[in-house]
C-alpha cells in the first residue's frame, strides 16, 4: 500500500479532532474557566512526550505490527494482558463514541426517536466501516479532511462577529497552578492515544519522518481545539459556557435568522459525524486485531460484528441510565484508566531499554 | 456479495435520516412570537402564542385583502410557563413547534416580577434558538400584537425587525442569559403601542407600535425604563452589547455669535471601555468615537458648514457625552450594570473582583466611577459646503 506520510497527518487530524472539538471544550470551560488554554498547552506537551515513546517502540521493528513483536519485549503473558486491556479500552471507547453521538444527535435533532434505534444504525455503520480495513479508513479520512478543514474555517467565521474581544486579557490574569496541573493531565487523556498508530504497521512503516509528521499533527490538533475553546469562551464566557452542553451548536443556531448560515448546523454536524465514524471504526478495527491475537487468529469473520455488538450493548445500557453515564464520563477513574492505557508504549519502551542495557536486546 | 453491501449501504443511508420521530409540516403550528404576561391572579402567568396561518397569508397580501388576519393568537393562564403551554397545546389541532420563533415580548408587570423562569425555560430547550430577540411591552404584552402590520405580513415580523434594524437595542435571549450567569445587568427595547388615526383605512383607528426607550434589567427583574434619548445614548455606550447601533442622528444648536442648528448623522459609531485600578477602586473610561455626516445646517449669520465645523463637533461631543452620562447615572440609580463593567474588573483585576463580587450591585449604585469622553470627526458635509 502506498500511503504517503501526509496522509497519515490527515488521518490523525481527523481521528483526534472528532471527539475533542465537540466534547472536550465544554468540559474544559467548566473545570478551567479562563485558564483552559494553559491546560490545553500542558496536555498537548505531555501528549507529545507519549508520542515520542510510541514512535520509539514502533521503530524497534518497523516491519511488524507491535501486536506481534510485543511479546518479545515483555514476555508472552504480560503482552497478552496488555492486549486484553487494550481490547477492553477500545470497545469501551467505541461505546462512548456511540453514546455521545446518540445524546448529541438524539437530544438536538431526533427527539422522540428511541436511542436503541440510533445505536443499532450507528453500530451497523461502524461494523461495515471497520471491515473495510485500515487502508480504506485512511483513504476515507483523506477524503473528508478538506471538507472538515473548510467547515472548521466556516465555523470560526460564524463565531467571530459575536466574540467579545475585551475578554482576552482575562486569559492572562488567571493562572492557578493546581487547576492547571489537574486539567493538563485530564486533557492529556484526550490527546494522547498514540498507541493506536502502532497498529498501522505493517501497512505503514514507522520511519524517522513519522515522528515529525505526527508531532506536526499533534500541534495542529492543539491549535484547532485551542481556537474552538477561545471562540466558545469569547462568545459565551465561563459562567454561561459551563451551563451549556453543546455551545458549538447554540452558537451556529443563534447566529442569524434569515439566511442559510443560521440553519447550517446540520451540515456541520454531518461532517463531524463522518469523523466520528472513522474514529469508532478504527477503534473497532484495532480491537479486532487484539482479539484475533488473543484467540490465535480464530473466528476472523465473526470478530468485528461481535465487538461492535459489545460496544452497542454498553452504549444501550448507558442510555438506560443517563445519570451514570454523565458521572462516568467525567470521572477521575476513567481519566486514570485512559492514561494507563495510553502509557502502554512507555512501559514497553522502558522494558526494551532495560533489556538492551542488561544485554538481552530485542532482535 | 457486492450487491448485498450496496443494499446495506443504501438501507443505512435511508435510515440515518432519523425518521423515527418525524412530524410532517402540515401537522405543526409554528410559534412565531411568545408574549408573556403576569396573570390576573398573583403567582400566575399568561402565555400567548402567535402563529401564522399559511393558508391565509397569500390572501392577506392581495389587493383589498387587508381584512383577513393572517396570524392567530391564543392565550392561556397557568401557574408556570410550561403548564400554560401545555394548556395551549391541548386546544390545538397541531403540534407546537418553537424552532422558528422570531420574537419574545414580556409584559411590564411580568418583567417587574422576574423573568428568570422564562429564561431558564428558553435555555434548556434544545430546539429553541438562543438568538431570538427579546423586548418589553408597556402594559400587557399580548396587546402589542394588535398592531397593524403595514410593511410586513405579520406583527411578529414587525417586532423582530425593530431589533434587527438595531435602531436601539438588539438584545437576544443569549445576551440576557450571558448577563444573568455573570450577575450583570442588561437592557432591551421598551415598546410603545398606541392608536394612529391618520392611517386608518375605513375610519377604524389603527394600532401602531414603536420603541419608546429601553427597559433595564438586573437579576432578571425590570428595574427601570429610560426615555428614547437616554436609551440611544446608552445603546451607543454599550457597544456590541446592544448589537450595533445603527446610524444615530443628533441635532445641536449654538447661540454664541449668532445662532443656528445642525443635524449630524453618525455613519460610524463605536465605544470602547477601559478600566484602570486605582487605590480607591476601579475607574472606567468610556470613549465614544464617531464619524459624522452633516445632514442639516442653518446659521443666522449665513456662515457655511466648513467654517463652523469645529464648533459643530464641539457641541456634538458635549451633547453626546451629556446624554451618555445621564443615561449611566440612571442605570446607577436603578442598580443595573448595563455596560457590564463588573466583567471588566473580573477579566482584568481578579484580586479586586474577589473583594467586590459579593456586593457588586451595591458598589455599582453608589461607588463606581465612570468617565465619559468622546472624539468625533466629520466625514462629509453632504452635498453642500
Amino acid at each position: 500500500m502506498h500511503t504517503t506520510k501526509w496522509q497519515l497527518f490527515r488521518f490523525s487530524l481527523i481521528y483526534f479532532s472528532s471527539q475533542t472539538t465537540i466534547f472536550l471544550i465544554p468540559i474544559l470551560v467548566e473545570t478551567s474557566g479562563y485558564q483552559g488554554w494553559i491546560a490545553l498547552v500542558g496536555g498537548g506537551f505531555l501528549s507529545l512526550c507519549i508520542l515520542f515513546f510510541t514512535i520509539q517502540v514502533g521503530r524497534l521493528k518497523p516491519d511488524q505490527g507491535w501486536i506481534d513483536f510485543g511479546k518479545e519485549i515483555v514476555g508472552t503473558w504480560l503482552h497478552r494482558l496488555m492486549v486484553l486491556l487494550l481490547l477492553c479500552w477500545c470497545i469501551y471507547y467505541a461505546s462512548f463514541d456511540i453514546e455521545n453521538f446518540v445524546l448529541f444527535f438524539g437530544s438536538n435533532y431526533t427527539r422522540g426517536t428511541p436511542p436503541i434505534f440510533i445505536q443499532i444504525i450507528i453500530g451497523l455503520v461502524i461494523m461495515y466501516t471497520a471491515t473495510l480495513g485500515i487502508t480504506t479508513i485512511i483513504y476515507m479520512a483523506d477524503g473528508i479532511f478538506l471538507i472538515f478543514f473548510m467547515a472548521s474555517l466556516l465555523s470560526v467565521y460564524m463565531f467571530i462577529p459575536y466574540a467579545d474581544l475585551s475578554m482576552l486579557p482575562a486569559f492572562l490574569h488567571y493562572h492557578d497552578p493546581g487547576i492547571a496541573l489537574k486539567d493538563s493531565i485530564s486533557v492529556t487523556s484526550w490527546f494522547a492515544d498514540w498507541l493506536v498508530f502502532l497498529f498501522l504497521a505493517p501497512e505503514l512503516r514507522m520511519g524517522s519522518k513519522m515522528l515529525k509528521i505526527l508531532a506536526v499533527s499533534s500541534i495542529s490538533i492543539l491549535l484547532i481545539v485551542l481556537t474552538g475553546w477561545i471562540m466558545t469562551m469569547l462568545n459565551f464566557g465561563p459562567h454561561l459556557g459551563k451551563e451549556l452542553q453543546y455551545p458549538f451548536l447554540e452558537m451556529i443556531r443563534s447566529s442569524s435568522h434569515h439566511n442559510i448560515l443560521g440553519n447550517l448546523d446540520p451540515l456541520l454536524i454531518g461532517i463531524w459525524s463522518a469523523s466520528m465514524f472513522i474514529h469508532a471504526a478504527f477503534l473497532i478495527y484495532i480491537a479486532c486485531k487484539c482479539a484475533l491475537h488473543l484467540s490465535k487468529q480464530k473466528g476472523k469473520r465473526l470478530m468485528i460484528p461481535l465487538l461492535t455488538i459489545c460496544s452497542t450493548i454498553i452504549a444501550y445500557l448507558y442510555s438506560r441510565n443517563i445519570v451514570m453515564y454523565y458521572s462516568n464520563f467525567n470521572s477521575d477513574l476513567i481519566i486514570g484508566f485512559w492514561l494507563f492505557i495510553e502509557c502502554i508504549p512507555v512501559y514497553y519502551f522502558i522494558a526494551a531499554f532495560t533489556r538492551s542495557k542488561i544485554g538481552r536486546a530485542v532482535k | 456479495m457486492k450487491l448485498l453491501k450496496l443494499l446495506l449501504s443504501v438501507l443505512l443511508l435511508l435510515n440515518l435520516a432519523g425518521c423515527g420521530s418525524k412530524i410532517e409540516l402540515d401537522e405543526l403550528t409554528f410559534i412565531f412570537g411568545i408574549y408573556i404576561d403576569a396573570g390576573k391572579e398573583p403567582g400566575t402567568v399568561e402565555v400567548s402564542i402567535s402563529s401564522p396561518l399559511p393558508n391565509r397569508l397569500l390572501s392577506s397580501t392581495q389587493a383589498g385583502g387587508g381584512n383577513v388576519k393572517s396570524h392567530f393568537m391564543v392565550s392561556k393562564t397557568a401557574s408556570n410557563i410550561t403548564d400554560a403551554v401545555i394548556l395551549i397545546q391541548k386546544d390545538l389541532s397541531r403540534r407546537l413547534e418553537i424552532s422558528h420563533i422570531k420574537v419574545i415580548v414580556f409584559g411590564e408587570e411580568y418583567a417587574r416580577q422576574g423573568i428568570d423562569e422564562a429564561l431558564e425555560w428558553f435555555k434548556r430547550q434544545p430546539e429553541f434558538p438562543l438568538g431570538t430577540y427579546v423586548m418589553t411591552a408597556p402594559g400587557k404584552a399580548k396587546e402589542v400584537t394588535q398592531l397593524s402590520a403595514i410593511f410586513e405580513q405579520l406583527p411578529d415580523q414587525v417586532l423582530m425587525n425593530f431589533s434587527e434594524e438595531n435602531l436601539l437595542f438588539a438584545t437576544t435571549v443569549k445576551d440576557c442569559l450571558l448577563a444573568e450567569s455573570s450577575k450583570m445587568g442588561y437592557a432591551m427595547n421598551y415598546l410603545s403601542i398606541g392608536q394612529n388615526s391618520h392611517l386608518s383605512d375605513e375610519g377604524k383607528p389603527v394600532h401602531w407600535a414603536g420603541i419608546q426607550g429601553a427597559a433595564m434589567f438586573q437579576q432578571a427583574r425590570l428595574r427601570r425604563t429610560l426615555h428614547f434619548r437616554e436609551s440611544r445614548a446608552l445603546a451607543w455606550a454599550a457597544g456590541h452589547l446592544s448589537g450595533h447601533l445603527n446610524l444615530p442622528e443628533y441635532t445641536i444648536t449654538w447661540d454664541e455669535e449668532g445662532s443656528g442648528k445642525a443635524t449630524a448623522l453618525f455613519l460610524s459609531n463605536t465605544s470602547s471601555i477601559r478600566s484602570v485600578l486605582t487605590d480607591d477602586g476601579p475607574v472606567f473610561y468610556v470613549k465614544l468615537k464617531g464619524k459624522v455626516s452633516i445632514t442639516n445646517f442653518q446659521d443666522s449669520l449665513g456662515r457655511k458648514a466648513v467654517e463652523l465645523s469645529s464648533i459643530v463637533i464641539e457641541k456634538l461631543q458635549a451633547a453626546v457625552v451629556k446624554d451618555v452620562t445621564d443615561a449611566l447615572l440612571a442605570t446607577q440609580e436603578a442598580g443595573a450594570d448595563i455596560l457590564q463593567l463588573g466583567m471588566r474588573v473580573e477579566w482584568n483585576y481578579p484580586e479586586e473582583w474577589k473583594k467586590l463580587k459579593g456586593r457588586w450591585e451595591d458598589y455599582y449604585t453608589h461607588d463606581v466611577k465612570i468617565k465619559v469622553t468622546s472624539a468625533f470627526s466629520i466625514q462629509d458635509l453632504g452635498s453642500v459646503k
